[in-house]
């Protein structure tokens, strides 16, 4: 069906006077599920999008519509060509994806959840917040969300190649409430997956009421220089922070970029390796191919602390005469950009359990807020930690809330880090171990 | 598409109601960025959403694949998802009386009869032009242009068919002295086509705001602390809809999380303020009927200073055991219905704005242009907000201009300090953004009269 659009599109791109046309159509059944304390509120919605670029001389011209009739289609062959026109030219058009083509990647369709009961859903959230029950009296789910994403892609372009990509997508969160006395905490989970069997809900739903009653009796903390060691999650959300936007080559190419000249350049830590990888089973960032339709890899970006690269769509490669990594992303409406598919950091040799052991005072950092403050561009670390412990004798000792955490994270990287563990966790798309850094400020 | 088919079907398929939304947009943004095309994007789309109660419980489901088989699987899949929902949650809609209706804003020229040449041209001169002074670091424009829509039809026979068109410019001047930066945004929006675009002074528009920035940056913070106010239209009406106007939305009331649970019947402010909510008034959005087909009327929230009604949906209105005030409004067809505001705003009184200003000794006349946002907790009902370029109010007379303004309090303490209500009433919607719930966004309006208050909270920002 959507190659059916894509073709159309297509076709009569051939009889208009335009240098290069592209199109992208997407096609997604979401099934979400919204709950409180109940489940709230069930719905389905089927769309699709079809986004056209168009190259006349060196002028673009980008038209996304969700219009899929016929007369829908027509008009955006006009529209998108009379935008290109009303455009300044780009310098630094080459052209198009070119080389376009599938990767092999495993365990990115779910096919039990293609036309799937909705009582699919209710039952996971049920399992969930049965599982907040069994904690305590005194958990309850105060809300949350599941949504299943059924997704079909095509992308093809007047260079005569085109290419289709299904996939599906899990993504769940939880927010339990915990109250005793007067006093009230809450406590997040999330996961996302691309196949449903791979999320835990009855798990989700268990910590986040555990937690979220532990934390009842959560203390403050003083000012202090100490050893920290972050979740494996939460250090999987600091890269994805702070790491995302700086090795995009856009970023690099706008001079945004900390990373740019740095090339070859020991920026972190020799026990660093970080890449990004498209291929990686299960996890939401994989793909057979990118949003122009090039085949998804793995791309090293840091091998043993130094830094051998960055992620690439077709434009940002053709400015430095490069290949595309794969990396492009796109909404129908606008120009692709590079973004990582799944960001992967290597894990070590060391349990967390020795790592904790190995401390003998420190903190450790369970989950913050506010990351988003922290500054890609200047490097600095800035998040307030909601659910921590304080490390005493190598052991966990008590849960401490309410502190801000603050460093620069390159200085963290390279010259504090003292320890990768070998277990991993995923947050979103990326995958990290837990990790542990010496001498950072937390302040009251 | 056979509506009625549809209809027809899903009471077939076991529901008890059935409602069909079909809606299609166009939406454009011109973008200019100092003195070059920044951006120029449309987005359309078409697609119908269809709501079902079987046995009590609530399905939806969307397509914008309008082929009568994608239809059939849309009602399909709504229909089970009711049967399984009715395990979870029963809702029952409030009653209201069917109507059959057509109507339309008033336009007179469609925004995609326009030639794109033009529209970059007007964009782009506006943009140039707002460079007035060197002190003009940098300036944006833009220029949005919206058609809108929506036919519902419900299985009890209701058939609205309302359709909308917008135009308006934001444009945003930064001025910089030494060190000091300020920002300037502001729009003008109306509910109408190309025609308002084509006779404002949009040249004037963007100069003036350049003048605005120039004259704020090189002016004083005012000290921190309590002043007495006369706050403008603007800055009202950013109060009612953000501290109060969420506050007074039914589900917000039901879920607990409203500072005004509780109180209808009791004084929540002076008994010179008196809040309505209102579809159809001048300056304010297009809403002559919800996206549940109720007639979108005058609801008179506060009266006097007491609180009388909440906005509701018609499931709402049945939980609270009110009447359905016609504020069931979905973003578009892929989304359900919420409670939401349409045009929130409070009734005009007697002053002129010399009459309110005249007996503050020293105060502060709070302005709205150039105002950039701020931060409310519905549940406490308090407030942030970053005021634009102000005036220091000296016996009785506008002194000079203070930028920097930050506002805050407590919408109820504020309200009941209100001691005189002006006369100069002013609603304005924008074409640009609009008021986001749960992840949905919707046109809304906002507004009044200016008004004086005892005292409010001034800080630096």
């Amino acid at each position: 069906m959507i190659q059916d659009i894509a073709d159309y599109v297509l076709k009569r791109l051939e009889r208009v006077n335009v240098t290069e046309a592209e199109v992208y159509v997407v096609k997604t059944v979401r099934s979400s599920l919204k709950l409180s304390e109940i489940i709230e509120s069930l719905r389905t919605s089927e769309n699709i999008g079809v986004g056209v670029r168009v190259i006349i001389g060196k002028k673009v011209g980008i038209y996304g519509t969700n219009d899929v009739t016929k007369e829908g289609l027509d008009k955006v062959i006009d529209d998108v060509v009379s935008i290109a026109k009303s455009n300044p030219e780009d310098p630094y058009w080459v052209s198009l994806a070119k080389g376009l083509g599938k990767s092999s990647v495993n365990e990115i369709f779910d096919k039990k959840l293609v036309d799937a009961d909705p009582s699919l859903l209710t039952d996971k959230v049920s399992l969930m917040i049965d599982s907040i029950k069994s904690v305590s009296p005194n958990a309850r789910p105060a809300r949350g969300s599941l949504r299943i994403d059924v997704s079909e892609v095509v992308v093809g372009n007047s260079h005569g190649e085109l290419v289709s990509r299904k996939e599906t997508a899990v993504s769940t969160w939880i927010q339990v409430k915990a109250e005793e006395e007067g006093k009230s905490v809450t406590y997040t989970e999330l996961d996302t997956s691309r196949v449903i069997d791979d999320i835990d809900f009855e798990g989700l739903g268990k910590v986040a009421a555990s937690k979220a009653m532990e934390f009842l009796k959560a203390t403050k903390v003083e000012t202090m220089k100490t050893d920290v060691i972050f979740d494996a999650k939460e250090f999987a959300h600091l890269l994805s922070v702070m790491l995302s936007g700086p090795i995009s080559a856009e970023w690099v190419q706008k001079s945004r970029s900390p990373l740019a000249g740095k090339v070859g350049m020991e920026i972190f830590s020799k026990e660093v390796t970080i890449f990004d990888d498209g291929t990686y089973p299960r996890m939401v960032g994989s793909r057979e191919f990118d949003d122009e339709g090039i085949p998804t890899r793995k791309t090293v970006i840091v091998d043993g602390g130094v830094l051998r690269g960055f992620i690439y769509d077709t434009y940002t490669a053709n400015k430095e005469g490069k290949k595309s990594t794969g990396n492009a992303h796109r909404t129908i409406s606008t120009a692709p950009t590079p973004q990582p598919n799944n960001l992967v950091m290597k894990s070590g040799t060391t349990s967390l359990d020795e790592v904790i052991k190995d401390t003998k005072r420190g903190i450790y950092v369970l989950a913050t807020i506010g990351m988003w403050l922290s500054n890609p561009v200047s490097g600095n670390i800035n998040a307030t930690v909601t659910h921590g412990y304080l490390i005493e004798n190598g052991e966990l000792s008590k849960p401490i809330k309410g502190f801000i955490i603050s460093g620069d994270f390159y200085e963290l990287m390279k010259s504090k880090l003292v320890a990768i563990t070998k277990e991993t966790s995923r947050f979103f798309n990326v995958i990290a171990p837990y990790v542990k850094f010496s001498d950072v400020q937390i302040s009251a | 598409m056979d509506v009625d088919r549809v209809i027809k079907k899903g009471l077939k398929l076991g529901a008890s109601y059935v409602d069909v939304r079909y809606q299609e947009y166009r939406h454009e943004l011109v973008v200019a960025e100092n003195k070059v095309l920044k951006e120029f994007s449309k987005q359309s789309s078409k697609g119908v959403g269809i709501r079902v109660i079987v046995n009590g419980g609530l399905g939806f489901s969307s397509t914008n694949d309008l082929s009568p088989e994608s239809i059939e699987r849309c009602l399909r899949r709504a229909i089970v998802i009711a049967k399984v929902m009715s395990n979870y949650r029963r809702v029952s809609l409030a009653k209201v009386k069917t109507i059959k209706d057509r109507v339309m804003s008033r336009f007179k020229l469609k925004p995609e009869d326009v030639d794109d040449e033009l529209k970059v041209k007007v964009v782009l001169e506006a943009n140039k032009e707002s460079f007035i002074a060197p002190e003009i670091k940098s300036a944006s424009t833009y220029l949005g242009l919206r058609y809108d829509r929506r036919v519902f039809m419900s299985s009890e026979g209701t058939e609205v068919e309302v359709t909308t068109l917008m135009s308006g410019i934001h444009h945003l001047s930064v001025a910089k002295v030494g060190e000091v930066l300020e920002r300037v945004p502001y729009h003008k929006s109306a509910v109408t086509g190309w025609e308002f675009i084509e006779k404002e002074d949009w040249v004037g528009f963007t100069q003036w705001l350049s003048k605005l920035a120039i004259e704020a940056v090189k002016s004083k913070t005012p000290p921190p602390g309590t002043y007495k106010a006369v706050i403008d239209s603007n800055i009202i009406g950013l109060l009612l809809h953000e501290a109060f106007g969420h506050a007074s939305e039914g589900d917000e009331v039901i879920a607990g999380a409203s500072v005004l649970k509780g109180k209808v019947g009791t004084k929540v402010a002076s008994e010179l303020v008196t809040i309505v909510d209102d579809g159809l008034v001048e300056g304010g959005y297009f809403v002559p009927y919800d996206d549940e087909g109720v007639p979108k009327k005058r609801t008179v929230i506060v009266k006097n200073g007491v609180l009388k009604h909440y906005l509701t949906s018609r499931a709402v209105a049945h939980e609270l055991g009110m009447e359905p005030t016609g504020n069931g409004r979905a973003q578009d067809f892929e989304n359900l219905p919420l409670v939401r505001q349409t045009n929130y705003f409070m009734l005009p009184g007697d002053y002129s704005l010399e009459e309110l200003i005249e007996d503050i000794d020293f105060g502060i006349y709070i302005k709205g242009v150039g105002a950039t946002g701020g931060e409310v907790d519905p549940g406490v009902g308090t407030f942030t907000f970053g005021a634009g370029p102000s005036y220091i109010i000296r016996n009785g007379r506008l002194a000079e201009m203070v930028r920097g303004v930050a506002i805050s309090g407590e919408i109820l303490s504020i309200l009941k300090e209100i001691d005189a209500v002006g006369k100069d009433l002013m609603i304005r919607t924008s074409v640009f953004g609009g008021c986001g719930k749960e992840g949905q966004v919707v046109k809304v309006g906002a507004g009044g009269p200016p008004v004086k208050v005892r005292k409010i909270t001034i800080g630096g920002r």
